[in-house]
Formats: structure tokens, C-alpha cells, sequence
């Protein structure tokens, strides 16, 4: 009867409790963002919600095609936030062609503009609409690309003859020739600089193709030749067409110098890589920023044509030397191609050899310390963890006094469970003054040992 | 039977799809979220003993209306409002004894890590 009693009691308090516990903490939405302006079916396309305040909260996104009277909902995710309090969640979608069938109504284009919203469970008043990308259709006997990037792999400056890859996705494109021409985005105009010809695969779902940036059909009039270059593509297959995001190089930087896109030489010659050092007077960057010209190796630029200037190799892209600085008629008549690390050395230079094979070489490398907080020696190690058992135990000391209290309330009147409680507290008092004095005990027997000279 | 048969079958056929179209969130557990769920366990237990507290004394209440006078049964109820009175001293004072005990021994600051967050 008395327990039966109890638990009922129990049931309802719990019950009265547990309801007004269930509300989330306050999590705002802030925007949702597509990492990609255009994309085929089957492209794999990143989405980002961006929130605060939103750990372990869950997020409905639904994509939608735009449409002029009512949107149709094609795909329906969810992502939920980790607890670590990040500001954002990402979630990788792809879509199929069922998906662009959803989406596609009758006498719509070859292409679907999509836009997604994304909100709260059981909030929908916290929604956020992303901008719109454009899906192209699923292949119907052709070729469909999706996105197109033209990016660097090297982490510093591109200059003129590095390598960029032009990445274009797609769909049913297996064994489509693609036409690449890339331009150069202007103040006013855009001007052709190369074109480069590519073939899908038989998967036919993504290219990459590597072009290494040049000027060498750059037929602008002499005033846009200053300042930067803005390349960008457009890719063709078939039917298909895209257009790429633009990287920006600088002029005049073919040896290296990203700092040298002006009439004027800059004072500091900035590099490639990274490196940069005073100009000398009289002179130009080239020489400083020779050994720095990153990733510019290689490919088909790393070669120059140079010709004998007074006993140095002196460098141009042109074929007939025609602007190279320092050489005679005779010389340029006798323009040859050579590697890019040898401009400015001395005529007749070859190539430093490789190490023969088997040859022991020197190399240096250090191990990082991979401990957070870098502890170099045990005491310091004994730090980290000493602060690792205080932050836990400090909830436990407060859980374990609760149970004592819980304990001697439950108790009535059965010494054996006041017993207890009361043990537990007292060894609980004792083993947080042991772990809050910690370090305490170090600097007491230190102290002792010095005898309390200090 | 055969109705069963059919509902198994159409279950087992249903299932997988569903399974292959929710793809597991992203989740990294560390030292922090350990310390999180500890805290967040100690947290729980903080507000059923809250309301520990009023059942105990609700029911030590009882005890006594149902003693009829008995000495027994009387001397029992209130030992138990006794020890009951001692338990929610205790709980209610779970800052007070560790900062008590952190002052004792010389910890400069307590509020940086007390009282925790529920």
C-alpha cells in the first residue's frame, strides 16, 4: 500500500515536472547557403545552414523549383547541429532525375532554378531562404554540364604558368568532347586568351583539365596589359554550355613577381610563394624571385625562350625573343627554348642533376607535438591532467552530495541509510579538499624541503 | 496468415529504402561532451531530488495521519520529517559545502566553476 502510494506520487511529480522541460533552447537561423551556382543531376552539391545557439538542434531543409505561381517541393533533408555549439551544419546533396522530374512542369526549359528553405523542427517561424541555383535537366540523348570551377591547387600566389584546373561536372556526357576557351574578364571588354580541347571519360560525370595559365595570345591593346589578368571558361559539350568562376593573376608576373602588375617596378619584389626582398637598384624582380615561383612547374609554361644577353640567359614567352630585354639581333636570331629556373644564369647553364640513385641525401623534419596545450615536460603533463579530473570532478562532487541528501531524506528512520549518507558526504569533503589543494602538495613539500628559506 | 506473410514482405521491402535515404549525422564525441553529459546527469538528479524533497515530506505527512495515535508508528513519521529536514539541508547546501571546503583550502575563485550551468 505505502509503496504503491509512492509510486503513484512519484509518477505524478515526475510527470508535472518532465512537461515544462521539453522546450529547446533559444536557436536562431541566420542564412542557408548552396556552394555552387549551377549543378548537373547526380552533381554533389554542399548545402550550409548557418544558426547560433543551435547545438543538437534539428533542421529540415526543403528544395524547392521556383516556379511564377506555385513552387514545387522536389526534395526534402535534414541535418542536426553538433553539440559543440559550431555556427554551422553542412549536408552534401545530389539530385536525380526523378528529383528534376518533380520540379519540371510542362513547357519548362532544359533547366530548373532551385532555392531551399530551411527550419526548425516544429518552428516553422525560424525559416531562412537561400538565393536560387540552377539544376540542369537530366541527359535526354545529350550532354548536360553542371558546374564549372577553375581553381589552383597551390596555396599561395598563381602566377602566369601555373597550373589551373578547370573542373566541370556532368551528366550523360561520357565520351563528349569539351571545348574550353578561356578569357580574360576586363574593365570593359573580355578578351579570348586560349583555347584547350577535353574529353569527358566513359563515366562521363566530371573533367578536369589542366591548363597552365598564359598570356601568350594576349592581343589586348597595350593599356588593358597592365593590372591583372581575371581568367575564367566557358565549357562546351554538345549542346551544353557554362560559364566559370574567374582567379585572378597578375601581370608581368611569368618570372614569378606578383607584385610587378604596374608601368612602375615595385620597390619589394613580392614572389609566388610567398617570399619577398627588396629590389636592388637598377634591376629588376626576376632575379630575386627566380627560386620562388611555386607550383609554375611542370606543366607546358615552365619552359621560356631566351636568348644570350651579355653572357645571362635572358627570358621572354614570346617565340622570337622579340621581348626579351638585353639582346642583339644576332642573339634573339638564335632564340631557343629553356627551363624557367635558368633565366638570369649564366649562357650555357644546364640544370642542376638529380642525386644519382642510392645516393644518401640530408633531410630535415620535426615531429609536432600533438598534445593540446603542448606540455614539454611531466609537469606540465601532470597539469593538463590534474585540470582534466578537476573539471570532472566537480559535477561529480555536486551529484554525489545529492545522493547523500536524497539518502538521508529517503531514510525515516533506518540508521543504516543515515549512516551512509553521512559517509558519503564525509568522503566526499575529504576528496575535494585533496583535489582542490592539487598543486598545493607540491609546493608544500618543495617548501619543506627547502627548509621555509624561500 | 497470408495477410502476414504479405505485411512482412511488404515491411522487409519498404525498410531498406527508407534506411538507405537518411544518412547518419555527423557527431564528435570529445572530452567536452563527456563532461557535458556528467553535468548534465548531476543536473537531472539536482531537479528529481527538488522534487524528492516535497513527495518525502508529503508522504512523511501522511505516516502521521495514518499513525491513529499509535507511539510506534508516530515515533517513526517523525524521524523520518527529521531526517527528511537534514536530506534537503544537504542538497539545497551541495555549493555551499564545496565552496565551504575550496575556501578552506585556499582556492581563490570559486565562481569559475561553481555553481554548474543546468
Amino acid at each position: 500500500m505505502k509503496k504503491l502510494l509512492f509510486s503513484v506520487l512519484l509518477a505524478v511529480f515526475l510527470g508535472i515536472f518532465y512537461l515544462p522541460n521539453t522546450a529547446k533552447a533559444e536557436c536562431a537561423l541566420s542564412s542557408v547557403n548552396w556552394d555552387k551556382q549551377r549543378i548537373a543531376v547526380g552533381e554533389a552539391v554542399r548545402l550550409t545552414v548557418v544558426g547560433s545557439g543551435c547545438s543538437d538542434v534539428k533542421v529540415i531543409t526543403k528544395i524547392y523549383e521556383a516556379d511564377t505561381v506555385s513552387d514545387d517541393l522536389i526534395k526534402t533533408t535534414e541535418a542536426i547541429f553538433p553539440s559543440t555549439n559550431a555556427p554551422t551544419v553542412a549536408q552534401t546533396i545530389t539530385f536525380s532525375s526523378a528529383d528534376y522530374a518533380l520540379g519540371n512542369d510542362a513547357g519548362e526549359g532544359s533547366e530548373e532554378e532551385i532555392y531551399v528553405k530551411a527550419s526548425i523542427v516544429n518552428m516553422p517561424a525560424t525559416t531562412v531562404t537561400s538565393s536560387q541555383i540552377v539544376l540542369a535537366a537530366p541527359s535526354a540523348g545529350g550532354c548536360q554540364l553542371g558546374s564549372a570551377q577553375l581553381s589552383v591547387q597551390f596555396n599561395s600566389s598563381p602566377i602566369l604558368g601555373s597550373p589551373l584546373h578547370m573542373i566541370i561536372n556532368g551528366n550523360g556526357c561520357a565520351n563528349y568532347q569539351v571545348s574550353f576557351k578561356i578569357y580574360s574578364d576586363d574593365f570593359m571588354q573580355n578578351y579570348e586568351m586560349d583555347s584547350v580541347n577535353g574529353k569527358f571519360d566513359a563515366t562521363g560525370t566530371k573533367l578536369d583539365v589542366i591548363w597552365a595559365a598564359t598570356n601568350k595570345n594576349d592581343n589586348r591593346p597595350a593599356a588593358s596589359r597592365l593590372g591583372n589578368y581575371n581568367f575564367y571558361f566557358w565549357a562546351s559539350a554538345g549542346a551544353s554550355k557554362v560559364k566559370s568562376n574567374s582567379v585572378k593573376i597578375p601581370a608581368n608576373s611569368e618570372n614569378g613577381c606578383v607584385s610587378c602588375n604596374n608601368v612602375i617596378a615595385p620597390t619589394t619584389c613580392v614572389c609566388a610563394d610567398g617570399f619577398s626582398g627588396p629590389r636592388g637598384a637598377f634591376s629588376s624582380c626576376d632575379p630575386i624571385c627566380k627560386d620562388h615561383i611555386g607550383d609554375a612547374l611542370g606543366g607546358p609554361s615552365t619552359k621560356k625562350y631566351a636568348c644570350n644577353a651579355g653572357g645571362k640567359y635572358a627570358c621572354g614567352t614570346k617565340a622570337d625573343c622579340s621581348d626579351a630585354v638585353g639582346c642583339t639581333a644576332a642573339t634573339r636570331a638564335a632564340c631557343a627554348q629553356i627551363d624557367v629556373s635558368l633565366c638570369g644564369k649564366a649562357f650555357g647553364s644546364s640544370l642542376p642533376t638529380p642525386p644519382a640513385a642510392g645516393a644518401s641525401q640530408s633531410y630535415t623534419f620535426t615531429v609536432p607535438n600533438w598534445l593540446k596545450g603542448e606540455p614539454k615536460d611531466l609537469v606540465s603533463l601532470l597539469d593538463i591532467i590534474a585540470m582534466w579530473l578537476f573539471n570532472l570532478a566537480i559535477p561529480v562532487a555536486v551529484g554525489l552530495i545529492i545522493w547523500a541528501g536524497v539518502l538521508l531524506m529517503t531514510a525515516g528512520a533506518n540508521p543504516a541509510n543515515v549512516k551512509k549518507g553521512g559517509t558519503i558526504l564525509k568522503y566526499v569533503a575529504i576528496g575535494l579538499a585533496i583535489i582542490f589543494i592539487n598543486k598545493g602538495f607540491i609546493s608544500l613539500i618543495r617548501s619543506i624541503l627547502e627548509l621555509g628559506n624561500s | 496468415m497470408k495477410h502476414i506473410k504479405r505485411t512482412i514482405f511488404s515491411i522487409v521491402a519498404v525498410v531498406p529504402s527508407i534506411v538507405m535515404a537518411e544518412t547518419l549525422p555527423e557527431y564528435n564525441l570529445t572530452i567536452q561532451s563527456i563532461f557535458a553529459i556528467i553535468n548534465g546527469l548531476v543536473c537531472w538528479m539536482a531537479r528529481i531530488s527538488y522534487v524528492l524533497m516535497v513527495i518525502m515530506l508529503v508522504f512523511y505527512g501522511i505516516m502521521y495521519f495514518f499513525s491513529e495515535g499509535e507511539m510506534g508508528k508516530i515515533v517513526k513519521a517523525k524521524d523520518g520529517v527529521k531526517w527528511a529536514a537534514v536530506g534537503i539541508l544537504v542538497t539545497l547546501g551541495a555549493y555551499t559545502i564545496i565552496a565551504t571546503i575550496a575556501n578552506a583550502v585556499g582556492v581563490p575563485d570559486v565562481s569559475k566553476f561553481l555553481p554548474l550551468s543546468c
